[in-house]
């Protein structure tokens, strides 16, 4: 996957998942599998979801935009019933999340002790604000800052469209991935079905291996 | 299903008390407690909270538990039964939440304490306060009553309209012709009260009695007892050995009191439920009996049946305290009177049969005994229960006499075997007689009637019937023993809620040679009937039947009792003929104001629809004083806002359940420009009086046509200016003088009491009927009642001096009610085939609360009633459905719950619904006729007359003949 | 996860009069904040009867064979939710009697005490009781077990299970999870919130609002090992204290003394000593099977204290001196003052 490199692209404009400037940026789609419920962290969990199924959203269709200021990603997936706000006890909002390795080998589901992972998580509740958030193994992760990336996502004829935004390099991070023009950058994408009741270790992802995003360089 | 009772006290009540007792003691009569050295009251000590700090999540809800101040507090006029001392917690300015002050201490070792009174209501009385329903500014209606139109005004206009209002009614029709009425709502022992009884008084308007009015009259007890006052403290239930729950539901109308009696269990008690329903209140009962509605005196016949053929019963008590010795000539069926047996004889001395010297004689303790009546000693007599006597009359005629016992076992053989019994109450008779073997047997048995049990039509009867049962037993005037209902702690310095105290110089000197030789309970009783009759106090159901259009609707057929001879309104004619009901203002006199203080007559009287469409139009000046709004309120002409109870001091009224009187402190300023009572009413004084000036307006007709000057009435108020309703710290200054004058309560001051909150009772305080239970208070003892009689062997204060279970009345034995009996209410054979009963409920205090969004979330949300499945599966109707209550009279629709626990045939809806929650404000009183009894007109006889708050007819909600048809199903509506 | 010491609650069905003093009293202190307008921490409710949220014993949740179950999760209207009325429009609307006291939005079907004293059986052998409910902080928590983000806390001092809000990511497992459904969801803040078994006012040795505030004077509280103290020997001593659906093996730390219904009618209408108006089937159904021998244990004591006879346990149930029903956490809040 390529993030394409586009001058004139500021975070506010970017931001907007219907901005024409997506029109151009090539889009890839990544198909997406159920993470395994043997790996879910409790018993009742995996108990309970050994008979259902999990990970409903089969792919995700992905474009990102890169220049010296930002990185921008916007994922795409078709989700018929729109889940937005809590409303209820039993209603999970739909959700969507970019995991970047903050070490070498860190395993894509949620990072091992001392090989964490960070993650760009994106919630319909929470539109506008994604999260930063790291994690360490399985039911480890934590928040972050809420401040660091920014989101939009809109939803529209059955399909979310969710742009998360960052500057490219920020300030003395050390838990936050930094990027560079030119560089590759290995990223994972989980999306999780609210009509489905997916939270937490229950989503769809896009597998164990990292993918690789090349940070084009200038208008190439 | 049963009642909460709403005790009115009133200014009356207090002074009668009052005035006796300063007469007396003015004299140096009667000795006060030996409690005037009061004890020196220490506040709790402080202790610093531990400063914990996690760091974590965990800190908000240790933030979250902080608060500024602790106040103490409790809801003076909510007129809940049950006083509570609550800690109301400030923080930031406003009460934030309340918890109760749980520093009650018993009176002995071996009873539970009372910690921690208070329920549901008392705990969130800071939302109430600050809720939807919260007034804070005067309002003046605009467009028609009861159109929902309303604009602010101010104070000053209000008042200047308002005065000017109840000047022009006086001017037109006489001050009579403005109508004052606390209802149900209220009245405490202080500041709260003091001013709208100063004005009322100042106004010479007349006071509405709705003791009877709201169905709280125990005349059963006024007629068997000469008083009604007939309850202690609750931790004297937890030494029973047999409570039974008659007519009452202590589990929802007693919330601090009742785990006495569930306690008492695990001490060995056996506690039974009389009820149709399988009430909450037997859900911790060991037995129950499912009698069928309004046949409660039945059961309690066949029982007094049962308890004397097995001869379970105690004759030296029944020979000493009841009248069941006294002769009766069997020609006339009458009491032997000496008027019988000599020429200059009166009527009210009365005999026995002398059984050591085979004569007549006096009874001791009668009325007439020559002695006033004063002590049930019966010396050397032994009086004959039972036989038949040959006494020779005046004019020389032999006669054959009898005894009241001979009578009433006669009465009880031939209609009220168990058999018979099963009969009317359904009950199967091996269960009446276990209910009445177990009672005798027990050694101490006591019944809880609650003030449900004067809401029948026939309730007087009931309450014989279980008298009856508690003279039987020995157990009336015992710790843990007979019939309780309600009854008040005394104070003397509550004679400062009064500008004057009511009895005249003349009447004082001639109380001395009465105070001299002691005053007995009768005394009371005739000074108490003396002062009841200086002011214009009218009891409200004769009222309503005079001035407000019910005449109509009660002289209807269906409505009278069949066994009397005539209408209720040739009862009603005779009795105001003869004097004994009061009538005020006087018939052709016509209402034009009324004021009501935080009660609610659109609510609370039967039919309210007739007061509305009739009586309403009447007055041309309608005002609602209250700190909530409330339908009545609705219909005003102007609102006057009230401050909240946490928003001012006052001293709730002391009902005997715990050995404290409550007072609360003022925590937070009035919300907006709402006042206390006691400013709101020295205002309106003030205005009236400013407003006559300015209007140059001469002498006005007052009570019965006396002449009266409103040019005065501030002055009279403040008592010519010693208080100033407008000073912030006058409240107080009325509250010193309350606790400076009352030796019988620990505090010596209005700031010490208000600062302790529950203020321990440590003496008696000067006897009054009104509030009396005739014990002395015995601070290391728990407290019962009716300790004088059975103890000094004090005369009742009856005909009779005894419990008197013969009335031989002539409109009684027209009615064929001369003894206890049981006899059918006018609706038993009505052709609606339901019985609306209800009952205060668990959730509000009448209309205070009932619109609280968390409580009512935990109910249905919305006025919901009771029905069995039997009852709704013929009419389709399912649980949550909307169905309509209907009969000849009115109409109002509710949700049902459908509820195995509800008795077959009946409808169970509890109290206190504000019509503006039922569509179209048509509440449930609208199908209720209410018809009641005109032997409650009766007068000129013993204890059977008339007085304030005494002996007036009580109507009868329960068992209103209704049917029920389905109107919507709750989950159609929703799709 | 074993706490050094647990704390615990008996709560006797015997004295407890549906009343709610204690709903108001946990919901007044805990409960008032945006987002948490629904909650009810402390509920009671009239059984036998679907109760709150509705027909929660039959939601799942609990162990099954050592594993943790995930049930069913409550909606807000299975809980109750918290109806808003449209009062002003009542008092000043000007439409007078054409508008009238109503719930706003769409009508509800179900609250938190919908079924209060309705009861169950045929008439006149109905029955019900009261039944209160707080978290009951079990040994083994479903909640603990089910949550995947280790955001559930037992206490190690006191036993006390407290989410951490810092922790939690509103996932809900924890309610689906626990078989009481004591546990709500803050639509506000996103996260599970429950009853904290009142820690700020214990740390200040002040018992419980629930408890200390229960007019029919229910509730003891206390560590379950204090064996000076009511608590051990309610359930330890006499076992007449039990916990509520012990099947669902989460070892509950608030223990019940059942309750001794009426005596029940015969088809005649007399007394029928032999059958109990609560059916004993409906009682295992709630509390097992050993709810039998506790309830002898109950009739028997009580027929001593009939005879005359003394009976520490009846005492005890008394509760002569309400302050000794606290286990020592018998401070009165109004005497604390906070620098």
């Amino acid at each position: 996957m390529r993030a394409q490199y586009n001058a004139a692209a500021t975070i506010d404009a970017i931001l907007n998942p219907h901005n024409s400037q997506w029109q151009a940026i090539k889009s890839s789609v990544v198909a997406l599998e159920s993470t395994p419920i043997a790996m879910q962290p409790t018993p009742a969990i995996r108990e309970s979801w050994s008979t259902k199924t999990a990970g409903n959203i089969g792919n995700v269709s992905v474009q990102a935009v890169v220049n010296q200021d930002l990185l921008a990603i916007r994922l795409q997936w078709n989700a018929p019933n729109q889940m937005v706000d809590h409303g209820d006890n039993t209603v999970f909002p739909d959700s969507a999340a970019i995991a970047f390795p903050l070490a070498e080998n860190a395993p894509v589901v949620m990072g091992a002790p001392d090989m964490p992972v960070s993650m760009w998580f994106w919630r319909a509740n929470e539109n506008g604000e994604a999260r930063q958030i790291e994690a360490a193994g399985i039911g480890t992760s934590e928040t972050r800052n809420r401040n660091l990336v920014k989101s939009h996502g809109a939803w529209k004829d059955g399909k979310w469209s969710v742009v998360m935004a960052r500057a490219l390099q920020v300030p003395n991070e050390s838990q936050s991935p930094q990027f560079k023009l030119g560089s590759t950058a290995q990223i994972a994408l989980a999306v999780w079905d609210g009509g489905n009741t997916e939270r937490g270790g229950i989503k769809a992802y896009s597998g164990m291996q990292w993918l690789e995003l090349i940070l084009t360089e200038g208008n190439s | 299903m049963s009642n909460n009772k709403s005790p009115k006290l009133s200014r009356r009540k207090f002074i009668i008390g009052a005035a006796a007792g300063t007469t007396a003691v003015g004299l140096g009569l009667v000795s006060l407690s030996s409690c005037t050295n009061k004890p020196t009251w220490q506040e709790l000590p402080k202790i610093l909270g531990k400063t914990i700090q996690y760091d974590d999540f965990s800190d908000i809800y240790r933030e979250i538990w902080k608060w500024d101040k602790v106040v103490k507090g409790t809801h003076t006029r909510a007129n809940c039964i049950s006083a509570c001392s609550w800690d109301v917690y400030v923080k930031d300015g406003i009460a934030w939440r309340e918890e109760q002050n749980a520093i009650y201490e018993p009176p002995r070792p071996d009873v539970p304490d009372m910690n921690p009174r208070g329920c549901q209501k008392g705990a969130c009385y800071t939302s109430l306060q600050l809720s939807e329903a919260r007034v804070t500014h005067p309002l003046k209606r605009v467009g028609e009553r009861g159109g929902g139109g309303w604009k602010r005004i101010s104070w000053d206009e209000a008042l200047t309209e308002i005065a000017d209002g109840l000047i022009d009614a006086a001017v037109d029709q006489g001050t009579e012709s403005i109508i004052y009425d606390h209802g149900t709502t209220n009245a405490g022992y202080g500041p709260e009260t003091a001013g709208d009884f100063r004005f009322a008084s100042a106004m010479k308007t007349t006071t509405i009695d709705s003791w009877s009015g709201v169905g709280d009259m125990p005349m059963g007890a006024c007629q068997t007892w000469g008083m009604y006052n007939c309850e202690g403290t609750s931790d004297d239930w937890f030494r029973s050995d047999y409570i039974v729950i008659w007519v009452g539901n202590p589990v929802y109308t007693r919330i601090p009191e009742v785990h006495n009696m569930h306690e008492a269990r695990y001490k060995g008690a056996k506690l039974v439920v009389v009820a149709p329903d399988l009430s909450p209140s037997t859900v911790h009962a060991d037995m129950w009996l499912n009698i069928k509605p309004e046949t409660d005196a039945a059961l309690g016949l066949a029982c007094a049946q049962v308890m004397i053929e097995e001869n379970l019963i105690k004759k030296d008590y029944i020979l000493e305290q009841t009248d069941l010795p006294f002769l009766i000539r069997k020609d006339t069926q009458k009491f032997l009177r000496q008027s019988d047996l000599q020429a200059d004889g009166v009527d009210n001395a009365l005999y026995f049969w002398d059984e050591k010297t085979t004569k007549a004689v006096l009874a001791p303790g009668c009325e007439g005994d020559g002695d006033d009546g004063r002590s049930l000693d019966l010396g050397n007599y032994k009086p004959a229960l039972s036989g038949n006597f040959q006494v020779k009359l005046a004019d020389g005629k032999t006669v054959e006499c009898y005894t009241v016992y001979d009578k009433l076992v006669k009465q009880l053989n031939s209609e009220y075997r168990p058999d018979q019994a099963a009969a009317i109450t359904g009950l199967n008779p091996n269960l009446i007689r276990r209910f009445a073997r177990e009672m005798a047997a027990a050694p101490r048995a006591m019944i809880f009637a609650s003030w449900g049990a004067c809401k029948h039509y026939h309730s007087d009867l009931f309450q014989r019937a279980m008298i009856l049962l508690m003279s039987l037993t020995g157990n009336q005037g015992y710790p843990g023993g007979g019939v309780r209902v309600a009854a008040w702690w005394g104070l003397d310095g509550i004679d400062a809620m009064m500008a004057d105290i009511g009895l005249t110089a003349m009447d004082q000197i001639k109380l001395i040679p009465k105070a001299i030789r002691g005053l007995t309970p009768r005394d009371f009783e005739d000074i108490y009937t003396t002062v009841s009759e200086t002011e214009a106090n009218t009891p409200l159901m004769p009222f309503l039947y005079v001035h407000a259009g019910y005449k109509e609707m009660w002289d209807q057929e269906h409505l009278q009792d069949s066994a009397l001879p005539h209408n209720i309104a040739h009862y009603m004619r005779e009795s105001i003929d003869n004097g004994w009901v009061k009538i005020h203002p006087a018939e052709g006199v016509q209402p034009k104001a009324f004021i009501f203080t935080g009660c609610n007559p659109l609510r609370r009287w039967p039919s309210s629809q007739i007061a509305r469409d009739v009586f309403w139009p009447k007055l041309d000046l309608v005002v609602s004083v209250n700190f909530r709004m409330s339908t009545s309120s609705l219909y005003a002409d102007y609102f006057l806002p009230i401050a909240a109870y946490y928003e001012k001091v006052g001293i709730k009224y002391g009902q005997s359940y715990v050995h404290y009187l409550i007072c609360s402190d003022k925590a937070t300023e009035p919300l907006g420009e709402s006042k206390s009572d006691w400013e709101c009413f020295g205002l309106l004084s003030k205005y009236v009086q400013n407003r006559a000036k300015e209007r140059n307006i001469g002498p006005v007709e007052g009570f019965k046509g006396q002449t009266h000057d409103l040019t005065t009435v501030y002055d009279h108020h403040t008592e010519n200016g010693y208080y100033n309703p407008e000073e912030p710290d006058d409240p107080i200054k009325l509250m010193d003088k309350v606790f400076e004058n009352s030796p019988s309560v620990a505090a010596n001051s209005g700031r010490e009491a208000l600062d302790m909150g529950a203020v321990r009772i440590i003496g008696p305080a000067r006897p009054s009927l009104i509030y009396q239970n005739f014990s002395d208070y015995d601070p290391e003892d728990t407290h019962w009642p009716h300790r004088d009689f059975v103890e000094k062997k004090v005369a009742w204060p009856t005909l009779t001096g005894r419990q008197q279970f013969f009335i031989d009345h002539p409109w009684y034995i027209d009615a064929g009610e001369d003894m206890p009996v049981h006899k059918d209410p006018p609706h038993f054979n009505s052709k609606f085939p339901l019985r609306m009963n209800g009952g205060h409920n668990r959730w509000s205090i009448h209309a205070i609360w009932r619109d609280h969004k968390l409580l009512l979330r935990l109910q249905r949300g919305v006025p919901a009633l009771f029905m069995n499945p039997k009852d709704c599966d013929p009419r389709d109707i399912k649980d949550g459905d909307t169905v309509r209550v209907h009969n000849n009279n009115g109409e109002f629709e509710a949700m049902v719950k459908v509820a195995p626990a509800t008795a077959p045939g009946e409808v169970i809806i509890y109290h206190a619904w504000e019509p503006y929650q039922f569509k179209n404000w048509k509440g449930q009183q609208e199908p209720v006729e209410a018809p009641w009894k005109a032997l409650h007109l009766a007068g000129g006889y013993g204890q059977i007359h008339y007085r304030m708050y005494y002996g007036s007819p009580g109507h009868a909600p329960r068992g209103a003949p209704v049917d029920v048809e389905k109107v919507s199903s709750l989950l159609e509506e929703k799709a | 996860m074993t706490s050094k010491r647990q704390m615990s609650m008996v709560m006797d069905l015997n004295k407890c009069i549906g009343c709610h003093t204690c709903t108001v009293a946990c919901k007044t202190l805990w409960t008032r904040e945006e987002g948490k307008e629904y909650m009810l921490w402390n509920t009671v409710n009239t059984m036998p009867g679907m109760g709150t949220p509705k027909n929660w014993e039959n939601m799942g949740g609990g162990f099954k064979d050592g594993k943790a179950q995930l049930g069913k999760l409550p909606s807000r209207q299975e809980f109750g939710d918290a109806w808003e009325y449209n009062h002003k429009d009542v008092f000043y609307g000007g439409k007078g009697d054409k508008t009238h006291l109503q719930i706003e939005g769409e009508t509800p079907t179900w609250g938190p005490n919908w079924d209060e004293d309705e009861g169950a059986g045929v008439f006149p052998n109905s029955y019900f009781f009261y039944l209160p409910r707080i978290c009951n902080h079990c040994t083994n928590p479903a909640c603990v077990a089910a949550c995947p983000r280790k955001a559930i806390e037992k206490r190690e001092e006191d036993g006390i299970v407290v989410i951490n809000e810092d922790r939690c990511r509103g996932y809900r497992f924890c309610m689906e999870a626990c078989p009481y459904k004591k546990i709500y969801f803050n639509m506000e803040k996103g996260v599970s919130q429950k009853c904290i078994f009142c820690f700020p006012r214990l740390e200040q040795g002040v018992s419980n609002a629930c408890a200390r505030q229960c007019p029919g004077r229910v509730r003891f509280v206390g560590y379950r090992d204090d064996q000076n103290a009511p608590i051990w020997k309610l359930v330890e001593k006499y076992k007449v204290a039990i916990p509520l659906h012990p099947e669902r093996g989460t070892q509950p730390n608030v223990f019940y003394i059942p309750p001794i219904g009426p005596a029940s009618f015969d088809a005649d209408g007399d007394i029928d000593e032999q059958t109990p108006r609560i059916p004993d089937e409906y009682l295992i159904s709630l509390f097992g099977p050993k709810v039998l021998d506790a309830l002898d244990v109950l009739k028997a004591e009580r027929e001593k204290t009939k005879r005359g006879e003394k009976s520490e346990l009846m005492d005890l149930l008394i509760a002569y001196r309400w302050n000794e029903m606290f286990g020592g956490f018998d401070k009165n809040p109004a005497t604390i003052e906070w620098a």
